[in-house]
């Protein structure tokens, strides 16, 4: 086994941070190797610095023994490196396949000649056994379909060392499982593979060694057989890391948020993407909604708190039909809702802490009086608010939102949405890009507004959280709920059947009407 | 009939090539609000190389020669305007509504100017000869004689031009390389640039192919429809503006949405001539016909947009200045 | 005295901080290369009497000649108009909305009120506040369809504000020409509209006699006044935080509970109101020796709402900062039509005012990078005890 590629005493600077600090990486030819660490580690970066988007500010590249530089995409390309980002960067509007030949099109004095190119990909798609439909634009087909024409980009360059930045983020544990056998393919086939991850489950199944880094530097490589989870989290977080999170029992009241057979349409593709929902939610538990991302439960969040509109069906707050209400009506009238995408919804970004804080309340007494605000007593909330959640700001009130780290911004939401003190929490994706740290502080507040009384609603593609903070879980596929289980009851691998859809019950929710079909198992491995 | 459509394509191709101008702009990510600017400053340059060389009578025996020229002419300085917005978004990364407007003003400030400057008595119009650059072609006179009349006699050189750049542009965008790469710079340039394509470059053939169009089709606007050029193509740009969102990005829609636009146009100055239309306002002697007609146009327009625009989809990173990544 | 000194200091220093100081720093650096290229210009196109021709330029109101303090009213009467665009403007561009319908606002504006004026006799002392509610009115509708658009239909006010530019115009056009109106309101031979009824001018106030016979009247105050109210209004009321919510962030302010179609809709209604209270004014202005002002019935979209653009983006669109705008390019206006008989075109102030719009876009980029430079220094300011969470980690890297 010899090293294809060895970063060596690699350094790289940002202002005020020091993201890679003289880290040391090797790949051996035809491995999978993990590259393990928090959100912050320097994982992403020290890969982007292989690829060619950063250049680093100390150190050097090796291939296969000889230096190398690479100073842009390109470069890397040119020695067979490819990465699938965590983000994809795929234009919607173009097809599978204008996707895939991007940048390497082969051309006739500039003209595109598609047919070559088709016949070369679906050559490679036989090969490598990845199934896409390469005509079909990619707005319209799924997210793994989606991240296989990220990987077809990487083969139809002839890349050998293949990058993978967080692929499992949008898929379901059964696609899990085929990407697992896709990389094990691809290395029978002559590549080697780097996969970034902060999932110490797929390290384990599928990975040959793992660097782990923390704040920047290399801990270490271990080889997987040589290593347990609990080392390799050690290692990761560099303390012992409690899996499980401690709860109280439930003390349940009555039901506060009711939806009967609540149904959305979509304008553009005419599917029920929240297909004849119904559920109950008390006072004094928290249910998780959990399923694959694009199953609906986006637009479930969305049309909960009046941001779309639903085609039929009802929601009721405290026994208050607000179907039909307002925006507005539901903040004031019991619905406190932390969003999904905190930049787009949840903040003014432009705007100060203060003003973002007293968000929903300026409009009512005493921050206004006539119409006419009042200053003073948004200065009060918004330091009670900081001091009481620690959010953490450059100038306290003035700071502007946008300058704030995606953890504080969102404790910064988490703050004002509990203290409107609803009997109603909705919260979607609660810590998605947060550090451990600001993931336990969320978890906390939600279980403590849950022990006040509260009734929680939370949405989450994470399924750790699901499983640990949740008492009740709920899946949803393809629009409907498919499982209504106590979160004790059940194991993470039958929660993946139903989430991907191998298995659904027949869920009944006091007088839900509508029967759903019996439990279909079986072989289900197409998109 | 064969008027109404003559003069017609003189509204439709104008628009049709500003239109296309506009959409190569902000294809590639740049919004452009520029164009009544570009085609100012195209009309412009073009005329008055028209109104010089006329005066010295060079180009007498060929004058189609001389629109060629002061078509390039006219293109080119459209170009090196657009680059003023060119830098200022792509390079400065500025606001390009705040740019957009500032060229406007500066075109039609600059285009008097120069033309007060490099005339005497400091007159504003530039004057120029027309009729030698109509085509006064007999080619298919006999056989099919309403044709040759609209496409053969009455007609210009840029009629022609205006259509083969609509096609040209179609080939581009949807068949080349170049236009594939133009056109994700302006949907994802994040994704553009992982591949390796350096996406500054294509914004900026973006707005130099935008300004070289726009220049172009001020002068084609400005060239049949009057006998002087006085610094203002009259909110042309603008309209071209409503052709591209109504058009939705696309070279065929847009060719559709001028032909809609330009006949409304067209109708609004010569309704009377219109039969049927001529016998209405004799009969009803208090309805305003002209203000409707002048009007229709505009609320047309309107009302289209109301019924189409729930759809619309601009390129996504339109406006959005690339920040790329850093180093 | 002391006490003074260290409260204005703190103001001072308060004043620093906010976006409006910024703003006045980029647009001086806007405005001085404006000034320094339309220099060179005038020193190439006629040395000889580039002096004089700079002089001039610099003087502005003072160029007039029956002295400076007459030029003073001048120029005031003369922005008036501007300053009611200029605020149209920038009171759209607050919600995140380009008006560049203005002047369609305004030409509505102005018809209303000049019916009223003529026709509106019986109305005795009425008359002219009618007049203007009926500019007001008109304006406000004239803005309310291009922000119904957009609010319900999804159609770009640009372009529809652009549509109802001309449909203004030929609808007033029309309308006069109309049998009806054309022998009660226009004058055939000049083909404009009559003055309006002395009942319906607006008063003089006291300028006629600090400003003998420059035009100036009370709608100048009026203007002020509009301006400060809007300031007030963006500043320290929940409706104008409301909009500007929507201008930063529609999203957010769709999730916080505002209507955002509401707000949007008012945003361009009153938008337009304020233009078409100045198309009011501005014909029901008594003028030059009580001679009053006429519109002209050409099929030309008036200027007056185009102007309006760049007052209001030099401004940034702070109302008060309008003020201060109109009366800078008011003051260059008249130097360069002073500048003409000295051999210099007019237009070059035009040239000067759009290299200073040109630059006031850089400006703003200034400001921007001097925002995050200083977001930088904030952020290391920070508890410096504690080392950076894994969070700062990540978002330095961004």
């Amino acid at each position: 086994m010899h090293n294809i590629i060895e970063m060596q005493h690699i350094t790289k600077r940002f202002p005020g941070i020091v993201a890679n600090d003289d880290v040391n990486f090797t790949l051996r030819k035809g491995e999978i190797h993990a590259l393990l660490g928090e959100n912050g580690a320097g994982k992403s970066t020290l890969m982007s610095i292989l690829f060619g988007m950063y250049r680093p500010d100390e150190g050097v590249i090796l291939k296969n023994g000889e230096p190398i530089q690479i100073l842009n995409p390109n470069d890397a390309n040119e020695h067979g490196i490819g990465m699938v980002h965590q983000h994809f960067k795929l234009v919607e509007v173009f097809s599978i396949l204008d996707n895939i030949i991007m940048g390497a099109e082969p051309t006739n004095f500039g003209f595109i000649k598609r047919k070559e190119a088709k016949e070369n990909i679906l050559e490679l798609c036989k090969q490598y056994e990845l199934l896409v439909d390469v005509d079909a634009k990619i707005q319209d087909v799924s997210v793994g379909m989606q991240q296989r024409t990220e990987i077809l980009k990487m083969l139809y360059r002839h890349n050998d060392i293949l990058i993978f930045d967080e692929p499992t983020a949008v898929l379901t544990p059964q696609e899990i499982k085929q990407l697992m056998i896709t990389m094990k393919n691809l290395v029978n086939e002559g590549k080697s593979i780097i996969f970034i991850t902060h999932k110490l489950d797929e390290i384990m199944e599928v990975c040959d060694r793992v660097t782990v880094l923390r704040r920047g530097k290399a801990i270490g490589t271990v080889e997987i057989k040589n290593t347990t989870k609990e080392e390799l989290s050690k290692m990761m977080v560099g303390r012992d890391v409690v899996f499980e999170i401690e709860k109280k029992p439930q003390k349940l009241g009555d039901v506060v948020l009711e939806v009967n057979d609540l149904t959305v349409v979509s304008d553009r593709t005419k599917k029920h993407v929240v297909d004849h929902v119904s559920f109950r939610v008390r006072k004094g538990e928290i249910v998780c909604i959990a399923g694959v991302d694009g199953n609906g439960q986006s637009e479930l969040g969305l049309v909960l708190s009046g941001l779309i509109k639903a085609t039929s069906g009802q929601i009721l707050i405290s026994g208050d039909d607000v179907t039909q209400k307002s925006i507005r009506y539901r903040n004031d009238h019991g619905l406190a809702h932390i969003p999904e995408d905190r930049h787009k919804h949840g903040l003014i970004l432009q705007d100060n802490l203060a003003n973002n804080l007293v968000l929903k309340k300026y409009h009512i007494n005493p921050f206004q009086r006539h119409g006419i605000i009042n200053k003073e007593p948004i200065f009060e909330l918004g330091n009670k608010l900081i001091d009481h959640y620690d959010i953490r700001s450059g100038q306290r009130l003035k700071t502007r939102v946008g300058s704030m780290s995606g953890g504080n911004q969102q404790k910064a939401i988490i703050a004002r949405e509990l203290d409107k003190d609803s009997d109603v929490l909705l919260s979607i994706q609660t810590v998605r890009g947060l550090d451990v740290g600001a993931v336990e502080f969320a978890h906390r507040q939600i279980i403590k507004a849950r022990d006040e009384g509260k009734a929680v609603l939370m949405i989450s593609f994470e399924l750790d959280e699901v499983m640990s903070v949740s008492d009740r879980i709920l899946v949803m596929y393809e629009g409907q709920i498919v499982k209504n289980v106590m979160a004790k009851e059940i194991s993470i691998e039958e929660l993946g059947l139903y989430m991907a859809g191998v298995k659904r019950d027949t869920v009944f929710v006091d007088d839900l009407s509508k029967p759903i079909p019996a439990s279909i198992e079986g072989d289900q491995t197409h998109e | 009939m064969a008027y109404f459509i003559s003069q017609s394509l003189f509204f439709i191709i104008p628009l049709l090539i500003v239109a296309i101008a506009g959409m190569f702009s902000e294809k590639s990510g740049t919004v452009n609000i520029a164009l009544e600017g570009l085609m100012v400053i195209g009309a412009f340059c073009g005329i008055l190389f028209i109104n010089k060389m006329q005066g010295i009578g060079a180009f007498a025996n060929s004058p189609q020669l001389l629109l060629i020229f002061a078509i390039i002419l006219a293109g080119m300085g459209g170009a090196l305007f657009a680059s003023l917005l060119g830098f200022l978004a792509i390079n400065m990364k500025a606001d390009q509504t705040i740019g957009g407007t500032a060229l406007n003003l500066l075109a039609g400030s600059l285009a008097i100017f120069l033309a007060k400057q490099s005339q005497e008595n400091h007159a504003v119009q530039i004057t120029y000869d027309k009729e030698v650059f109509r085509l006064n072609s007999d080619f298919l006179k006999n056989i099919f004689p309403n044709i040759n009349y609209v496409f053969f006699d009455m007609a210009y050189l840029t009629t022609y031009i205006g259509l083969l750049i609509l096609i040209i542009a179609t080939i581009v965008i949807y068949k080349t390389r170049f236009g594939s790469r133009l056109s994700a710079c302006g949907e994802h340039p994040e994704a553009v640039q992982s591949v390796g394509v350096n996406v500054y470059h294509y914004r900026w053939y973006g707005v130099l192919i935008s300004g070289f169009l726009g220049g172009l089709g001020g002068l084609v606007y400005a060239l049949p429809i009057s006998v002087s050029f006085e610094g203002t193509v009259a909110g042309y740009g603008f309209l071209a503006l409503a052709v591209l969102i109504f058009g939705q990005w696309k070279p065929l829609r847009i060719l559709f949405a001028a032909i809609f636009f330009g006949v409304f146009k067209t109708l609004s100055v010569t309704f009377f001539g219109i039969g049927w239309i001529n016998y209405l306002i004799i009969e009803f002697p208090n309805v305003p016909f002209g203000m409707i007609f002048r009007m229709l146009p505009y609320i047309a327009t309107m009302v289209v947009l109301a019924l189409f625009s729930k759809k619309s989809r601009a390129p996504k990173a339109s406006g959005k200045p690339f920040l790329g990544a850093a180093r | 005295m002391n006490d003074m000194m260290t409260k204005l200091k703190s103001k001072w220093l308060r004043f620093k901080e906010t976006d409006g100081f910024h703003t006045l720093m980029g647009s001086l650096f806007a405005i001085g290369v404006g000034l320094l290229i339309g220099i060179i210009i005038i020193i190439l196109v006629n040395p000889s009497e580039s002096g004089e021709g700079i002089l001039r330029l610099i003087k502005g109101f003072m160029n007039h000649p029956r002295g400076a303090w007459i030029g003073l009213g001048q120029l005031l009467y003369r922005i008036t108009p501007l300053i009611f665009t200029g605020l149209a403007v920038a009171f759209a561009f607050k919600t995140g909305l380009f008006n560049i319908g203005a002047s369609g606002q305004y030409t509505v504006g102005l018809f209303a009120a000049s019916m009223v004026g003529i026709l509106g006799d019986s109305l005795g002392g009425f008359q002219w506040i009618v007049a203007v509610f009926a500019g007001m009115a008109a304006g406000f509708i004239w803005g309310a369809v291009p922000g119904i658009f957009k609010a319900f239909f999804n159609v770009h006010e640009v372009i529809t504000s652009i549509m109802f530019n001309y449909i203004g115009m030929y609808l007033v056009n029309g309308l006069l020409n109309s049998s009806f109106l054309r022998t009660r309101v226009v004058d055939g031979t000049t083909n404009r509209t009559l003055v309006v009824d002395q009942a319906a001018r607006t008063s003089y106030g006291p300028f006629n006699a600090i400003f003998p016979n420059s035009g100036l009247d009370i709608s100048f105050l009026i203007a002020v006044a509009v301006a400060v109210i809007l300031f007030l209004v963006l500043n320290k009321t929940v409706f104008g935080r409301e909009l500007k919510s929507v201008g930063m962030n529609r999203d957010a302010a769709k999730y916080a509970g505002v209507n955002e179609k509401r707000s949007l809709i008012l945003s361009m209604a009153i938008a337009g109101m304020i233009a078409g209270l100045g198309g009011a004014l501005f014909i029901l202005a008594p003028s030059t020796r009580n001679l009053g002002n006429a519109y002209a019935i050409e099929n030309v979209i008036l200027p007056a709402g185009f102007n309006g653009i760049p007052v209001a983006l030099l401004a940034n669109s702070n109302p008060l900062g309008v003020i201060l705008s109109t009366l800078f390019i008011g003051h260059i206006t008249l130097g360069g039509a002073s500048m003409q008989s000295v051999g210099f075109v007019s237009e070059i102030v035009d040239i000067i005012i759009g290299v200073i719009l040109y630059f006031s876009a850089f400006a703003l980029i200034m400001t921007q990078y001097l925002g995050k430079f200083k977001d930088y220094v904030a952020k290391r300011k920070k508890d410096k005890s504690l080392p950076p969470s894994t969070e700062e980690v990540k978002e330095g890297k961004q």
